[in-house]
């Protein structure tokens, strides 16, 4: 025994991994490894000496579940929760598919509530206007909810944008703002496109849904206000936006912070953007080159014959020598806006839409849908913009990381390949409106004679005029035209 | 106080929309989505500081931040791709939408 401790004792520790002392000896008294070892023993003599007494015992259910039943049942029960669970979005239905999320947020909301409850409110965060803005935003929100136009619906989401650009300007972020302002402007414009192949109402929804979507959107108000109260609006500066504003000027030459951030700190953030639209605008037109548009519905006018309204051509005239005078000041503004940018509001997305915008104005007041058709190459803008965008960033590699503005200076003034990656960011905007316009503009068959439009007659089992929620539309006062109030 | 109001108002109005047939109302919904999403980010970068960060040497203790208004702004814009692209879907959809004039439901579905 003295003889193989040693060794054994080394094996072992180097097995275990820590030191191990190993005692060999042939009796250690009765241990539980001595009554473990005659254990065994004794139940393979049982096994041995009586196999049937011990089969016949074994043979019988020795608990009421066997472990070929508990995993069968596990198995089934987690296919058919599998089923349950995709049940709840086997459709086509995309109600089925928008609620899940929201309902999730509201389990989240409420575990959040039950955790942490509310904090006690801060003066410091609202300021008289601020009331203002909120009316603004619920007079439009509300009137939303209930319009049953869908015109009259285009015309409310518009003062909601309107109501958040206030509030961008409020919150102290012109460039956001004057951002929120054009897309508002242009948002509406192509909705409008999309309007003329829709029908003039909304479809009323049965008594049920509009319950159960009240109280759904009623419980994610209440959430998403109280998330927003506990959880933000009395954050200190961040550190980085605390360096941007400290260092924008002297890292980039420029004094318009936000700019700076989007073309010379996060560059890349904003190239992938330009993906995203450029990705939007192929997909606007493969869309509709496979599957076509809706057919254009007859305006919804009632216009008296004889009446001066009828003629689109004449009507025209007025935004068309408005657009002459317009246009080239637009065209100007774009520039200008392109061009200051990095010092004052402007920047690439804000001059593209003001250019997106000009372009919606020449569009709207032609003569005819069918000289509407603007002939810029819309889609190889997109492209061009972004190949204009990813050259640009290639410049960068002379510094070694790319999107690396490069300043320099040009015909003594001071100049930065971040005003190039913006007029990439531009041509890609423009382009993306451009395209916008023209696959959803021109009418896919003339319209009648001189672009008349047919009279509709209003139908007489029209919807009731209320929804579930006791809003109640602005109703036509009957035998007057639509037109004094629709165009 | 105001600004969780207004944005809970969106949400609510953006929710409710979502949820009714039809993709126009759904792409409505969503652009009050967006509207409250956007809000709520400006708000996380705090609302007691509210000076413009333009100029030079914006004085850190009033001025906003402009990490979130960059944000916001990247954010704005790819809403409008993602509206004008739902838009597009609502005019290729067929008779499983809400194309049709609500009166003439069951007869004229163009297919």
């Amino acid at each position: 025994m003295i003889l193989l401790d040693p060794a054994i004792s080394a094996a072992a520790s180097a097995a275990a991994g820590v030191g191990v002392q190993a005692d060999l000896a042939l009796w250690h008294g009765v241990s539980t490894e001595l009554l473990l070892s005659a254990l065994a023993l004794g139940g393979g003599a049982l096994l041995v000496a009586a196999p049937t007494r011990v089969g016949r015992a074994l043979a019988r259910d020795l608990l009421p579940v066997t472990g070929v039943g508990v995993t069968e049942a596990f198995r089934a029960g987690v296919t058919a929760l599998g089923g349950r669970v995709a049940g709840l979005t086997r459709s086509d239905a995309p109600t089925r598919h928008l609620v899940m999320p929201v309902l999730c947020l509201l389990v989240l909301a409420a575990g959040g509530l039950a955790a942490g409850g509310l904090p006690s409110p801060d003066p410091r965060l609202v300021r008289p206007v601020d009331w203002l803005l909120t009316l603004v935003v619920l007079a439009g929100v509300g009137g939303l909810v209930a319009v049953r136009r869908r015109l009259a619906g285009l015309v409310l989401v518009g003062i909601v944008g309107f109501g958040v650009t206030l509030w961008f300007f409020v919150l102290g972020a012109p460039d956001v703002a004057l951002t929120q302002l054009l897309v508002e402007i242009l948002t509406v414009v192509v909705l409008a496109l999309v309007l003329s192949r829709l029908p003039a109402r909304f479809r009323a929804g049965s008594r049920r849904r509009n319950l159960g979507a009240g109280v759904l959107a009623g419980a994610a108000g209440l959430a998403s206000t109280f998330a927003v109260l506990a959880l933000t609006g009395r954050a200190d500066l961040s550190s980085v936006g605390g360096y941007f504003l400290a260092e924008a000027p002297a890292d980039t030459g420029g004094s318009n912070v936000v700019n700076t951030i989007l073309v010379d700190y996060r560059a890349l953030d904003t190239l992938g953007e330009l993906a995203v639209l450029g990705v939007a605008a192929v997909v606007i037109v493969v869309a509709l080159d496979a599957r076509g548009q809706l057919p254009r519905k007859p305006p919804p006018l009632t216009v008296r014959p004889g009446s001066p309204l009828r003629d689109s051509q004449e009507n025209a005239v007025f935004g068309r020598t408005l657009t002459r005078a317009v246009g080239p000041i637009l065209v100007v503004l774009s520039i200008w806006l392109l061009l200051r940018g990095h010092y004052e509001p402007g920047g690439g997305f804000i001059s593209g839409l003001v250019g997106g915008g000009g372009l919606a104005l020449l569009f709207l007041t032609a003569p005819s849908e069918n000289v509407a058709r603007i002939r810029l190459p819309a889609v190889a803008l997109v492209g061009g913009g972004v190949v204009v965008a990813v050259l640009t960033g290639m410049l960068g590699l002379v510094d070694g990381t790319l999107l690396a503005p490069q300043r320099g200076y040009l015909l003594g003034q001071s100049a930065t390949t971040a005003l190039l990656f913006d007029v990439g960011v531009y041509l890609v905007v423009v382009g993306m409106v451009l395209t916008a316009l023209n696959r959803l503009g021109p009418s896919d068959a003339p319209s009648g004679p001189g672009g008349e439009p047919v009279p509709r007659r209003q139908s007489p089992s029209a919807p009731p005029r209320t929804t579930g929620n006791g809003w109640s539309r602005p109703s036509i006062k009957p035998g007057t035209t639509r037109t004094e109030e629709e165009v | 106080m105001a600004l969780a109001i207004s944005v809970g108002l969106l949400v609510a109005g953006g929710t409710y929309l979502l949820v009714q047939r039809g993709m126009l109302r759904i792409v409505l919904g969503f652009v009050l989505l967006a509207h409250a999403v956007n809000l709520l980010i400006l708000s996380a970068g705090g609302v007691s500081r509210r000076g413009e960060p333009l100029g030079d040497g914006p004085d850190p203790a009033t001025t906003a931040d402009p990490l979130p208004q960059a944000f916001v702004l990247t954010a704005i814009v790819i809403a409008f791709a993602i509206t004008v692209y739902m838009a597009v879907l609502a005019v290729i959809g067929r008779g499983d939408d809400d194309t049709s004039e609500p009166s003439d439901a069951d007869g004229e579905v163009p297919r």
